[in-house]
């Protein structure tokens, strides 16, 4: 009887998580619908659609992430058949739910390159995922454009294999040069990073980036990114009397910027992962006044198209545009782009050699692949000034 | 239902062939390739779940933390493979040897804890080894993961198709049950057994009992461990967020609802959930509801699973209490 409460017990923790898991994801329901309500708009001619496949956290605990994507993708379609789309075919983007699961992924991608109908294959979300899809899409000779993949190995992994949102070692190296050096003039640097694929690989290129322009790494630790709790390795840090905190973490920084200034520790602090979150203003209030982040993309009022496309997916996605969404939107017009270079003969292969041929300046900047498909980006530095992402470097401030 | 089951038992051996023989012809008629990788991780966890049933289900320890021992496998392939040129075989029974160690070390406790508390330390050990992979970097690629795990290669024949892999699993499955049914009907699987019903009673009857548990956690991390070496070449590309405790629950979902303490179950568990993913895939979030309240159902009804070891302990006692029920009324009528 024991054994058997044990087992019920455990039965019903599994099923909170999985009804839990299924609470948290249910929004994006709707957005599917509208999404494929947009799919069918302004095109119509009688010549068939072109697919393109879209791997996406759909449910699970990226969702969030997952909806960035079928708002800002579905924005990007729309864009491409109002204007006519691709050669007067219509584009549709056929969303798949991965979960943030590698093998879902993998399964989903090989399920896309066997169907004939589909072209090209857009996704998925994190590194991880992209990385377990890619050897399926070399074999089967597909192009995988991942618009938010960070990890620098994945393009390497396959000629099909594209990335465009920067690869994560250069925006380690960029932020230790010119944002905690040059901008900030530290000397001593204390990191904190939250340990998964992005933070290590910042961590990896910030150290030696931050050792060649004269700093000292005094501190330097990692945690889980479940963890919530980080006054433990606050008071470590603390006693090694840096003169600048660098955060690494994209979801649970505003607990750390939080916990630093509760401690009372007035330390200048640099934060890299959620660059212009809103979020981040939300949660930590006056905490983050002064904090510097870096971003490849600033939603400005001063550029009328960004700014125009941030409203817009503010409106429909309910929250506010993040990089990512930038990134899934370009993602989306680059093939498109490819594919339309094709002209009538729409081949998989010919999408890759097209896409190698991209050089342009997009949405979120200026995209032009090198031989591994990978893009070097550019960076803004920006502080937060009353509760405001205010730009205090330009994009050529390290030609300075 | 009572003849369906007596003619299964006389012709058992022929329906054990011509099941054989589905399995062997059913993935040549044609399927697409996506569809074969379904069936591959339908294979993989007939494994996965028939060796965490081992522990379970024959011993009725209830262990929480099988993706640890998958992901020792795992990274043990992974990690030689890439780095040595070796042939893949001799690796994947060292997995199979790694992953019977952590197991064995892990099985220490459970000479004195039971029920609840050791599925806890199953549980912690579970993410002890992930957090482990997530850290050592130098070792396991860290959270990059590792990544171009090579195929491997039998006497020239490269595994680079997801249909020769199915055979591979297939294989691999038919290993496993023969070797596990051989296991459980000797004298080391019958003391499992009696441990499950009744501990004290088998300690009374010579068994020795914690020798027989740590031998159990062993033989099922074994397993584990050389289908985690399996899934490391298939996939290429592993890292550690694939090991979390939801995978560990996932494998479990398979054991209960398939059923504990048999041979069966956890193969029909690995084909009933594995095949709802796909199957209620257009519904979405309600997928995972629809999971739920699966379990629930059938842990109300049927504790023992689908295909479960009605004969046993696991059927919530249920057996038992009929009897001494109709013993205590005839004891009360005069």
């Amino acid at each position: 009887m024991k054994k058997l409460t044990a087992l019920l017990t455990v039965l019903a923790l599994l099923a909170c998580l999985l009804a839990g898991c299924a609470g948290e994801a249910e929004p994006s329901e709707t957005v599917a619908a509208s999404a494929n309500a947009g799919e069918t708009g302004a095109v119509s001619t009688n010549k068939e659609p072109i697919k393109v496949g879209v791997l996406a956290p759909l449910t699970g605990t990226m969702a969030e992430f997952g909806k960035t994507y079928e708002v800002a993708m579905t924005m990007a379609a729309e864009d491409i058949n109002e204007a006519g789309g691709i050669n007067g075919r219509e584009l549709v983007l056929q969303f798949e739910d991965s979960k943030g699961d590698q093998n879902q992924s993998a399964e989903l991608a090989s399920k896309f390159a066997d169907d004939d109908e589909v072209v090209a294959i857009l996704g998925d979300f994190s590194s991880g995922c992209a990385m377990a899809a890619a050897p399926i899409c070399d074999e089967e000779g597909i192009v995988l454009l991942s618009p938010t993949a960070s990890n620098p190995d994945f393009a390497v992994m396959s000629d099909w294999a594209f990335q465009i949102a920067g690869l994560a070692s250069y925006e380690g190296s960029y932020a230790a040069t010119y944002e905690v050096g040059k901008y900030a003039g530290a000397k001593n640097v204390a990191i904190f990073y939250m340990n998964t694929d992005f933070g290590a690989s910042i961590v990896d290129s910030f150290i030696p980036a931050a050792e060649a322009a004269g700093m000292n790494i005094v501190f330097c630790e990692g945690y889980a990114d479940t963890e919530s709790d980080f006054s433990a390795l606050i008071t470590k840090a603390k006693a090694a009397e840096p003169d600048h905190v660098m955060i690494v973490d994209q979801t649970s920084i505003s607990n750390v910027i939080n916990q630093i200034r509760g401690s009372g520790w007035d330390v200048p602090i640099t934060m890299l992962g959620p660059s212009t979150s809103q979020q981040v203003i939300d949660l930590c209030g006056e905490n983050c006044e002064g904090i510097l982040t870096t971003v490849s993309v600033y939603y400005a009022e001063s550029d009328p198209a960004a700014y125009a496309f941030a409203q817009e997916f503010a409106e429909r996605a309910g929250f506010g545009a993040t990089v990512m969404a930038g990134f899934a939107y370009d993602g989306v017009i680059i093939l498109a782009e490819a594919i339309e270079a094709c002209g009538d003969n729409i081949t998989r292969e010919a999408i890759r050699d097209n896409l190698y041929l991209t050089d342009d300046t997009y949405l979120t900047g200026p995209i032009k692949f090198s031989e591994n498909g990978d893009i070097v980006r550019k960076y803004l530095i920006c502080e937060i000034v009353d509760g405001e992402y205010v730009i205090r470097c330009g994009y050529d401030y390290d030609a300075e | 239902m009572n003849r369906l089951k007596e003619y299964v038992k006389k012709n058992q051996k022929m329906i054990l062939i011509l099941i054989l023989a589905f399995a062997v012809v059913f993935p040549l008629l044609g399927f697409e390739k996506s569809t074969i990788r379904i069936f591959c991780r339908i294979l993989m966890y007939m494994t996965l779940a028939g060796s965490l049933n081992i522990t379970n289900g024959y011993s009725g320890q209830t262990s929480l933390g099988h993706a640890g021992f998958f992901c020792v496998g795992a990274y043990t392939a992974a990690i030689i493979t890439t780095r040595f040129e070796v042939s893949f075989w001799p690796i994947m029974i060292l997995a199979g040897i790694f992953a019977a160690v952590v197991g064995l070390i892990i099985s220490v406790p459970t000479i004195r804890l039971k029920g609840i508390y050791l599925s806890i330390i199953t549980l912690g050990a579970s993410e002890v080894i992930r957090i482990l992979a997530l850290n050592w970097q130098s070792l396991t690629g860290g959270s990059f993961g590792i990544k171009g795990i090579p195929r491997p290669v039998f006497f020239g024949f490269e595994f680079d198709s997801p249909l020769k892999f199915y055979y591979l699993f297939l294989g691999i499955a038919l290993i496993f049950l023969f070797v596990s049914h051989r296991v459980i009907n000797s004298r080391v699987g019958r003391s499992w057994m009696s441990i499950r019903e009744n501990e004290l009673a088998a300690k009374s009857l010579g068994v020795e009992c914690s020798a027989a548990k740590m031998m159990n956690f062993a033989f099922g991390a074994f397993w584990a461990g050389i289908i985690g070496a399996v899934y490391a070449v298939y996939v290429q590309y592993i890292d550690s967020a694939v090991f979390t405790l939801d995978e560990g629950f996932n494998i479990m979902s398979m054991v209960i609802i398939g059923g504990q303490g048999t041979l069966v179950g956890p193969l029909v568990g690995s084909v009933v959930v594995n095949g709802l993913t796909e199957v209620l895939r257009p519904i979405g979030v309600w997928r995972f509801v629809m999971y739920a309240a699966l379990i629930i159902v059938m842990m109300w009804f049927r504790p023992q699973g689908l295909m479960g070891a009605s004969n046993s302990i696991l059927a919530g006692g249920k057996v038992k209490m009929k009897a001494t029920g109709k013993a205590k009324r005839k004891e009360t009528t005069p």
